[in-house]
């Protein structure tokens, strides 16, 4: 058995390293890039926030009596509770995905391999996973921590042995929960508008959260609040509150206190429980998963047509295939209607944080620079999903290509079918903006045409990119592959172009506005601002009309 | 504008097909998939492409059809060329891929009203015609469900059925037969038998002979991307030596 585990193993192996070992024109290289930027920007952001609160929390005082140590294991035990949440989620995940959405078990339960050889590989694969994922939630969390206030090896070693128990704990939550999750995700993905409407508002209720808790901290932090906030009564609150956060309180006995070899018992504890629940669960699941019995009967969206369709001109039948593609693709439908709606509550919750940050640090009106920079960025986001327009038609794609019709009108329709999405959603964002008054009517009218000039402008390039880079779905009713690096391109392009654009209007608006006038300042930025608009919409429309009739007919291979 | 287009399409006098020297090569390919061809199909003809796999019949088709770009050699269709903007061409024929390339988010009664929109055929004509392509295709109700659940057999109806909505003077089919069950191979290869009685013009791929004996007039056998016979297969005799040509190549004559 071990043997063949080890078999297993090394295909998972590559599986998990397959982006870094791809050859050179189909690894997705500036994606991973990104990644790892963001993920490094995103742990910075949070260590950053954390330094500056926590050492503002080890200060506090109850009646004049100072505690930094008691505050430390509050704070820890809060953290921890947190940090347990989200290993487990991405505990349940993984399960999820080892179980139930790769395609391999189904290959593998037809071989001569024991059900105890797959799940011994698929387990140790799914940890290497969560202990990655582990790594880097404690490690950077724990040494925050640590740079707040002197702690000694207790806490080091105590950190190490949390980095290889917590893996488990979160495989094995994931492991008994993978088939209520999995049950709940089948139901809900299985009534279409059910699911859009929750994944929408889930996304929006994250966003809102987010930017809640953001400006709160950003509120406490900047404005000193935070002593007048934690007073006597509220302190002897959280003092009972953190105290009940089980089993997170005995992360904080291990790190911090000398309670140690209790918590670290009840870890351990709690370690071989939940293993041995997930590991009976597992077992007992695996093999009804790989031979597709558990719920796979509601994994298909049904749809039944109604009636006869109306004649349509050529170009309009195009739209209708693009609008039928992604309303009846859940992935697609929330990619395009979710991001749309999400965008401008994302605009208005940053606008509100911003203008209040920028407006305590400058003493001029920068809400027209402001929301260009936001709406800008967002569109771009939103945009995202034109990347995968080509890739999209998967097989079909040749298909069309035999009918007589131009590349013009194909292409044409799909650049029409984006700029809808985006406009509707750059023109409720730049409504909201300009309906709640932080820019005057005429401004809300240029911030429209200069966004929806580079949303046209990013459609263009997204469109001309996947024709040259297509990537078509092979298997019937997939979605497109989108892993290549179309997508990862068009962000990071995209988000360049935001932050240049910021800069620009914000250099301008600010700097201009104080050293010489608030007009010339808002002149020079708006006339900045538009040149780029411009010279970005020329060059994309450039970039995907010139020699798009020989592209066009190339891409199913050989010269035009 | 489409409806005139439509009218006129296939009514020339010309071939239905006419492959002049074509040529193809694959980028980065060593050698050609097709290397220097030429064939001709008339009206009321039904003709047969036979080959072995990688013989260079789909790469041919598919130049044929415009889906492949080529360089060297001339394809015309009812006389109109298809290099370049094909789309007159591409007005005279219907087209079945190997792969069931449809649009599988669509029902299958969307998917035919999406071809009947593309070739501007009105919506009285396209339903007509429908009902017509029904009775021999027969895909029942099943024509107002996704095309995504569909079995392989009814996704190979249902592109025919699409292929055929404009009532083409040519129909090209790419492997039409594969996995295909006895009954419905009957039934495309009776329709097909019809189609040509009425005077369009039938060109297919294949690798299956016997599907070549039963249905077709004509033969062109392909082997490396080149003619080894073009071929009657009507008359005492033609069986046996397309049978010679097919499995052992023109070496065998010899």
């Amino acid at each position: 058995m071990l043997r063949t585990a080890g078999v297993l193993l090394k295909k998972e192996a590559r599986e998990i390293f397959s982006d870094f070992t791809r050859t050179r024109k189909t690894a997705d290289i500036p994606g991973k890039l990104l990644t790892l930027v963001l993920a490094a920007v995103i742990v910075a952001f949070t260590c950053f926030v954390l330094k500056r609160f926590a050492s503002m929390y080890i200060d506090i005082e109850i009646n004049r009596v100072s505690d930094p140590y008691g505050r430390l294991w509050e704070l820890t035990a809060a953290i921890y509770l947190v940090i347990i949440i989200v290993n487990a989620l991405s505990g349940v995940r993984t399960i999820n995905r080892s179980l139930f959405d790769g395609g391999d078990l189904r290959i593998l339960v037809t071989l001569p391999i024991s059900s105890g050889a797959m799940y011994l590989s698929k387990m140790v694969s799914a940890y290497v996973r969560q202990f990655i994922f582990g790594f880097f939630t404690v490690l950077p969390v724990n040494i925050t921590l640590s740079a707040c206030i002197p702690l000694g090896a207790q806490f080091y070693g105590m950190t190490a042995l949390i980095l290889v128990l917590l893996p488990m704990i979160s495989i094995a939550v994931g492991s008994v929960l993978a088939l209520p999750v999995h049950a709940l995700t089948q139901l809900i993905s299985s009534r279409y508008v059910v699911s859009l409407v929750v994944a929408t508002g889930v996304t929006a209720l994250a966003f809102w959260l987010y930017s809640e808790v953001l400006d709160f901290i950003a509120h406490l932090i900047s404005t000193g609040d935070a002593r007048y906030f934690f007073d006597a009564e509220t302190m002897r609150e959280i003092v009972r509150i953190t105290g009940e956060l089980f089993p997170a309180t005995f992360f904080a006995d291990m790190l911090l206190t000398s309670s140690m070899p209790a918590g670290v018992g009840w870890v351990l504890l709690i370690t071989a429980v939940l293993t041995a629940a997930g590991v009976l669960i597992g077992r007992l699941m695996l093999v009804p998963a790989a031979q597709n019995k558990l719920f796979a009967l509601n994994s298909r969206h049904v749809y039944k047509g109604h009636g006869t369709p109306a004649s349509k001109p050529v170009f309009l039948t195009f739209m209708k295939k693009e609008f039928v593609q992604v309303v009846r693709t859940p992935s697609y439908a929330f990619r395009y209607f979710s991001t749309a709606i999400i965008m401008p509550l994302m605009v208005y919750f940053c606008m509100d944080i911003f203008s209040e940050l920028v407006g305590m640090l400058v003493p001029v009106d920068c809400n027209l620079e402001i929301a260009v920079f936001l709406i800008v960025m967002f569109g771009i986001l939103t945009n995202t999903y034109c990347a995968g327009n080509i890739s999209r038609d998967g097989e079909f794609f040749f298909t069309m290509k035999t009918l007589p019709v131009n590349y013009r009108t194909v292409i044409g329709a799909k650049v029409a079918f984006c700029f809808i999405g985006s406009a509707v959603a750059t023109t409720v964002s730049v409504g909201l903006v300009g309906g709640l008054g932080y820019v005057e009517p005429w401004q809300a009218v240029y911030l429209l045409a200069v966004t929806l000039a580079i949303s046209v402008a990013q459609i263009c390039f997204a469109i001309r990119r996947d024709l040259g880079h297509p990537r078509f779905a092979m298997a019937e009713s997939a979605n497109a592959d989108e892993g290549d690096s179309t997508v990862s391109v068009l962000v990071i392009i995209g988000l360049i172009v935001s932050v240049v654009i910021g800069i620009v209007a914000l250099y301008s608006g600010i700097y201009l506005k104080l050293t010489y006038s608030e007009s010339y300042g808002e002149t020079v930025a708006v006339a900045s601002v538009a040149a780029i608009a411009a010279a970005l919409l020329i060059s994309a429309l450039v970039y995907l009309f010139a020699g798009l009739d020989k592209k066009y007919r190339q891409v199913s291979g050989g010269e035009a | 504008m489409r409806k005139r287009d439509l009218a006129a399409a296939g009514q020339s006098d010309a071939p239905a097909v006419r492959v002049d020297g074509l040529k193809k090569k694959y980028p980065r390919a060593a050698e050609y998939a097709v290397g220097g061809i030429s064939f001709e199909v008339h009206r009321g003809e039904i003709v047969g492409l036979l080959g072995h796999n990688g013989a260079g019949k789909s790469t041919t088709l598919k130049c044929l059809t415009g889906m492949l770009p080529y360089k060297e050699g001339e394809i015309s269709v009812f006389g109109n060329p298809v290099k370049g903007d094909a789309t007159a061409a591409k007005m005279c024929f219907g087209f079945v891929t190997d792969d069931h390339a449809v649009f599988s988010k669509m029902t299958g009664l969307e998917y035919i009203a999406f071809m009947a929109d593309i070739y501007g055929v009105d919506a009285a004509t396209r339903d007509r015609r429908t009902e017509e392509l029904q009775k021999c295709f027969n895909l029942g109700d099943k024509i107002m469900n996704l095309i995504s659940s569909y079995s392989h057999g009814m996704k190979q109806k249902i592109c025919m059925m699409g292929s055929l909505v404009h009532d083409p003077a040519l129909w090209i089919l790419d492997e039409p037969m594969l996995g295909l069950d006895p009954t419905t191979i009957n039934a495309v290869s009776e329709f097909m038998r019809e189609y040509a009685a009425k005077g369009g013009a039938v060109l297919f791929s294949t690798h299956n002979l016997d599907a070549v004996r039963r249905i077709c007039d004509r033969a062109i056998v392909i082997r490396g991307g080149l003619i080894e016979a073009d071929m009657s297969v009507r008359g005492i005799g033609d069986s046996e030596l397309l049978e010679r040509f097919f499995l052992h190549g023109a070496e065998a004559e010899e």
